[in-house]
C-alpha cells in the first residue's frame, strides 16, 4: 500500500499538466508582447510652473468685452424694435378710431 | 555495459527525444503563426500554456526559491527512479523507464525554460481535461503500469 502512495506522489510531482481553464482564459498563455509595453510616468507639473505668465487671462477679458458689446447691441436693437412697434401700434389705433368716427 | 542496458537507455532516450521534438515543433509553430491555440479535431486542440508548478498546475507560484526547491526535489526523485529502474526487471523496468524518460523531458524544460510547455488539450464539448504534453503521457502510463503490477503481484502472491 505504501508503494502505491509513493507511486501516486511521484505521478503528481513529475507530471506537469495544467488546468485547461488557465489556458483558455489566457492566464498562462505565452505572450511576450506585454513586457514590451513601457509604463508611462505619472503626470507632473513642470518646474517653475507658477512663475510663468498667464496669457489666457487677457484673452478671456477680451472675449468678455466682445460678449458684452454684442449683448448691448442686441439689447439696443430690441429696445428700438419695441419702441417702433409701440409707436406703430399707437398710430394704427388712432387711425382706426378716426375711421370709425368718420363712418358714424 | 550489456546489450539490455543499451536497449534500456535507448528506450529512455527515445521517449525523451519524442517529447522534445513535439515541444520544439509546437513552440516553432506558435512562434511563426503568433497563435497559441489550434483546433485539430472536434475533441483535440493544441493550446500552448506554460506550467511552472507540478501536476494539475499545483504549486505554481512566482517565488523563485520555491521553484528551485521543487526542481531539486524532482531531480532527486529522478535519480532515485534511475537507481530503482536499474535494479528492477521485466514489465516493472519498462514502467520505470517510461517514467524516467518522461520526467527527464519535463526536467529539461524546467532547467532550460524555467517552466514546462503543455499543449495537448483533450475535450468533449465544453468539458476540458487538463492540458498536458507527451512526457506526461509516458509518466502517467508508466505509473499506471507500476500500480497495475503492484496490485496484481500482491494478488498472485
Amino acid at each position: 500500500m505504501l508503494k502505491l502512495y509513493l507511486l501516486f506522489t511521484v505521478l503528481i510531482l513529475l507530471n506537469a499538466c495544467q488546468a485547461a481553464k488557465d489556458g483558455l482564459t489566457g492566464k498562462k498563455r505565452s505572450n511576450a508582447d506585454e513586457f514590451l509595453v513601457e509604463k508611462k510616468n505619472p503626470l507632473v507639473l513642470p518646474p517653475n510652473f507658477g512663475d510663468l505668465p498667464t496669457p489666457e487671462q487677457k484673452k478671456i477679458t477680451n472675449e468678455e468685452e466682445n460678449n458684452n458689446e454684442i449683448q448691448n447691441l442686441f439689447s439696443k436693437d430690441i429696445k428700438s424694435l419695441e419702441e417702433s412697434e409701440i409707436s406703430s401700434s399707437n398710430s394704427n389705433i388712432e387711425e382706426s378710431v378716426l375711421k370709425k368716427i368718420k363712418n358714424k | 555495459m550489456t546489450k539490455s542496458n543499451i536497449f534500456d537507455f535507448l528506450f529512455i532516450f527515445f521517449i525523451f527525444l519524442f517529447d522534445r521534438l513535439s515541444k520544439v515543433l509546437i513552440l516553432n509553430i506558435t512562434e511563426k503563426s503568433e497563435k497559441s491555440f489550434f483546433e485539430i479535431t472536434s475533441f483535440l486542440n493544441f493550446t500552448l500554456i506554460w506550467n511552472d508548478g507540478i501536476a494539475f498546475g499545483l504549486f505554481s507560484f512566482n517565488d523563485k526559491l520555491f521553484y528551485n526547491l521543487l526542481t531539486i526535489l524532482i531531480m532527486l526523485i529522478v535519480i532515485i527512479i534511475f537507481f530503482v529502474m536499474i535494479r528492477s526487471k521485466g514489465y516493472e523496468k519498462i514502467g520505470f523507464m517510461m517514467v524516467l524518460g518522461g520526467s527527464l523531458g519535463n526536467l529539461f524544460d524546467r532547467l532550460i525554460y524555467s517552466s514546462v510547455p503543455d499543449f495537448i488539450d483533450l475535450h468533449y464539448n465544453d468539458f476540458n481535461w487538463f492540458i498536458f504534453n507527451v512526457a506526461d503521457i509516458f509518466i502517467t502510463l508508466g505509473i499506471l503500469l507500476l500500480i497495475y503490477l503492484e496490485l496484481f503481484k500482491k494478488e498472485n502472491a
